[in-house]
């Protein structure tokens, strides 16, 4: 629960002294409709200014430590929660070693083929050579 | 920091037109001239739209995205309630989106009812010093539009700010929904009759 700071409990007790000083003051100590009228007003604007600026502007410009972070309220609507979705990540694989798709041979610095992306030794790393797929279809 | 959208003017703007059309549906029955109706529609802009922007701007204050959005059906409501004998304005909400604590919430929603509280009050105020009959009279419908929406705001239901500044604290809540109640039932004008219970039209 939140507790209040001492600025705005004292805040608190003149409001409700002055709602009742109001209530008072308009039923039994004045006569006229204009008095009525200007108390009345004089007191609202008085009371609402001063709970704006205790309650609302202050802390709103960090004159006051903000209390621990333990209780937190979402916004209903899910329409105007910003999503953000990652890109894909594209990783290109270089094989270094393994053997020949051709001749079965083991290869430690063999060459990829660029059309069918198989791994291939030296004498077989050509297209015409291993007899690329990719490349007859085109 | 504060900032505006373009659909959000657009809305306001709306919301603004709707709101000044109701009110002078609800006023129609106490003034008749045209000049007092267009000064009673001037004076009734600032109690809705500093309304909406006292939201906004202690929700950006306080770090949050928050905008104001027209809901359609409600505007539409809104708009039959001209004809209709019982007056509904709800035209759009201001929404605001964030982690906030339950105290920031309280807080953005007491600045609303708040300034019309304060709207208010400067309207009585005026009308004190006003010469002229027919514009004491329309100050104070004005400001007595204004401690409505302000005592209406204020009622501890779901959605009205009330409910949000008395699940944040207690006494807060006591002190707004009490000075609001005051106000309006101490003012000049007859509540009851205003609101049409005692057959004022």
């Amino acid at each position: 629960m939140y507790k209040l700071t001492q600025q705005e409990q004292l805040v608190l007790i003149i409001g409700i002294f002055s709602v009742i000083l109001l209530i008072v003051e308009t039923l039994f100590f004045t006569s006229n409709l204009m008095e009525k009228t200007l108390f009345l007003g004089g007191t609202t604007i008085g009371i609402s200014l001063l709970i704006i600026y205790i309650f609302v502007i202050q802390p709103m410009k960090g004159q006051i430590r903000p209390p621990p972070y333990n209780q937190y309220y979402t916004s209903i609507s899910p329409a105007f929660r910003p999503t953000i979705i990652p890109a894909p990540k594209k990783v290109k694989k270089t094989i270094t070693r393994g053997s020949c798709e051709y001749c079965g041979k083991k290869e430690l610095m063999g060459f990829t083929c660029s059309y069918c992306e198989g791994y291939f030794c030296t004498e077989h790393r050509l297209p015409e050579k291993h007899g690329c797929v990719r490349m007859k279809l085109r | 920091m504060y900032s505006f959208t373009e659909t959000e003017k657009r809305d306001l703007l709306i919301g603004t037109a709707i709101f000044v059309l109701v009110e002078l549906s609800f006023a129609i029955y106490y003034t008749n001239t045209f000049l007092e109706l267009l000064i009673l529609g001037i004076l009734t802009i600032p109690l809705w739209l500093f309304h909406e922007l006292a939201h906004k701007f202690v929700a950006q204050g306080n770090g949050l995205v928050s905008d104001f959005r027209l809901d359609p059906n409600m505007a539409i409501f809104s708009l039959f309630s001209i004809v209709l004998p019982i007056k509904i304005i709800a035209p759009g909400v201001v929404l605001s989106s964030g982690e906030y604590r339950l105290d920031t919430a309280g807080r953005i929603s007491m600045a609303g009812p708040l300034t019309n509280i304060l709207i208010g009050g400067i309207f009585l105020v005026f009308s004190s010093f006003m010469p002229i009959d027919w514009i004491v009279v329309v100050f104070l419908l004005a400001s007595r539009f204004s401690f409505d929406m302000a005592l209406f705001n204020m009622l501890p239901f779901y959605v009205l700010d009330g409910a949000k500044v008395l699940r944040w604290n207690q006494s807060i809540f006591i002190l707004i929904f009490s000075l609001s109640v005051i106000a309006w039932l101490l003012h000049p004008l007859d509540p009851l009759r205003i609101l049409g219970f005692l057959g004022g039209y």
